[in-house]
C-alpha cells in the first residue's frame, strides 16, 4: 500500500487497516506485543510493550490531554480550542507523538476538506507538545475513496506541509516500533 | 446589484453572497456595476449558461476590476484565456467571490463564513493555506497576486477561534479576514491607490 499506489502493502513489516480497526487492537495482536490499560484512561488508553519492554502509549481523544495534565502541561493556555486525535501513539524511542487520523469515506462530503487542514493540526499539535520536548507527526490513514483523482492536489498538498498518508495501512517502522523478527503475522 | 444587466441565475454576485453581503452596494459611491455575460467555448460548442461576471467601473467609466461569482471565475478562465480549471487543479473551487483589480493584477479571493452555528465552518479556516496555493495555480500567468480572505460573523470572535485567526495570517499561510464591521477596511485594502 504505497503512497498513491495500487498494491496490498507489505503486510509483514505493518498494520493493516480494516473499518473498524484501531491501534490498540492491531498492535495487540501483533507477536512479541503486549498492551495493559492505564487506569484513569479510556479503553483504548494503554501502555504498549514490545518482548515486555514499555516502547509505546496509546493517547487517543481525550486521553492525550490526560496525559498531559499528568505532565504538568496546562493545554488550555495553549490551545485555544481542543483538538481530539482518532489515534495518538507516543513512542518512547524516537519520542515522538504520532497523530493518525482516519479518514474512510464513502461519498462526496464535508470530510474531503478535512484533509487540507493538517497544516493548521499539525502545528497545533506541535505547540501543545513543546514543553514536554517531544516531536509530533501528522499521518492520514485512507480507505480507497482518496485514491481518486480529484484528491491528487489534496494529497499532493498533505506531503508538502511535512504531514503524510498511507491507504489502509502503517509501517510500524515508519512509528519507530520493532518489527517482530517473523514479520507481523497474517 | 447589476446597473445595465439582466438578473437570475447565476447572475451579478451570487444569491448566496448577496444575501449577506451586497457587493454593489458596498462599492457605492466610488464604483458601479456592469454585468457581462460570461461565455467560453470547447470544442465547436459556445456556452453562456446565464452566467454573468460584473465589471467595476469608477465614476468616469473607466474600468477599474472584475467580480466573479461560483463557476464565474472559471468560466471567465476559460472564456478569455482559453484556460479550463481541470488542467491547473484536481478538483473545481467556486469563491464565494473573486475580484479582479486590473492595476494591480490582483485577485482577491473572498470567502464568506457566516453561519452562525459551530460545526464543519469551523474547519473551513483551516483550509485556507490549501485553497490560497489552489487559486494561485489556477490563476498562475492571469495576475501577479492572489489574496485569500474570509468575511466573517461575530461568531468567530469567540476565543476558541484566536488560533486559527492567528493561523491565517501567519507568514507563511498569508492570508487575512475581516469581520462584519469592518467593510470599509476591506474596501480600502482592495482599492489601494498607493499600492
Amino acid at each position: 500500500m504505497i503512497k498513491g499506489g495500487t498494491g496490498g502493502g507489505n503486510t509483514l513489516t505493518g498494520l493493516a487497516f480494516e473499518r473498524g480497526k484501531d491501534i490498540v487492537s492491531l498492535v495487540s495482536g501483533l507477536p512479541g506485543y503486549s498492551v495493559k490499560h492505564i487506569e484513569g484512561y479510556s479503553t483504548r488508553g494503554v501502555v504498549i510493550y514490545f518482548n515486555g519492554v514499555e516502547v509505546a502509549r496509546s493517547l487517543s481523544k481525550h486521553d492525550l490531554y490526560r496525559y498531559l495534565v499528568e505532565q504538568g502541561v496546562k493545554w488550555e493556555k495553549i490551545l485555544s480550542k481542543k483538538l481530539l486525535p482518532d489515534e495518538a501513539v507516543y513512542v518512547i524511542l524516537n519520542n515522538t507523538l504520532f497523530i493518525i487520523e482516519m479518514k474512510n469515506q464513502e461519498r462526496s462530503g464535508s470530510v474531503d476538506e478535512k484533509l487540507q487542514t493538517c497544516d493548521f493540526k499539525a502545528k497545533q499539535y506541535r505547540k501543545l507538545m513543546a514543553p514536554l520536548n517531544i516531536e509530533v507527526e501528522y499521518i492520514y490513514i485512507l480507505n480507497d475513496w482518496f485514491r481518486k483523482p480529484c484528491y491528487k492536489d489534496t494529497l499532493d498538498y498533505v506531503i508538502s506541509v511535512g504531514c503524510q498518508y498511507y491507504f489502509q495501512y502503517l509501517p510500524l517502522q515508519k512509528l519507530g516500533l520493532p518489527v517482530p523478527p517473523g514479520g507481523v503475522g497474517g | 446589484m447589476i446597473k445595465h444587466g439582466k438578473g437570475g441565475g447565476n447572475t451579478t454576485t451570487g444569491k448566496k453572497f448577496e444575501a449577506e453581503f451586497d457587493l454593489a452596494k458596498w462599492l457605492k459611491p466610488e464604483y458601479e456595476t456592469v454585468a457581462f455575460p460570461l461565455r467560453y467555448t470547447r470544442g465547436n460548442k459556445t456556452f453562456a449558461r446565464n452566467c454573468f461576471g460584473e465589471k467595476i467601473v469608477d465614476r468616469f467609466n473607466n474600468e477599474i476590476g472584475l467580480i466573479f461569482t461560483n463557476h464565474g471565475l472559471n468560466q471567465y478562465l476559460a472564456g478569455q484565456y482559453g484556460i479550463a480549471w481541470k488542467s491547473r487543479m484536481s478538483r473545481e473551487l467556486c469563491p464565494d467571490a473573486a475580484l479582479f483589480i486590473i492595476r494591480r493584477k490582483t485577485v482577491f479571493i473572498i470567502e464568506m463564513k457566516t453561519q452562525g452555528v459551530s460545526g464543519s465552518t469551523d474547519e473551513k479556516l483551516q483550509t485556507c493555506h490549501f485553497k490560497k496555493r489552489q487559486f494561485e495555480k489556477l490563476l498562475r500567468g492571469i495576475c501577479n497576486k492572489v489574496e485569500y480572505i474570509y468575511y466573517l460573523a461575530n461568531w468567530f470572535r469567540d476565543e476558541k477561534y484566536s488560533d486559527v485567526l492567528e493561523y491565517i495570517k501567519e507568514k507563511d499561510v498569508g492570508c487575512r479576514y475581516f469581520f462584519e464591521q469592518e467593510r470599509t477596511e476591506l474596501k480600502k485594502l482592495i482599492f489601494a491607490k498607493n499600492i
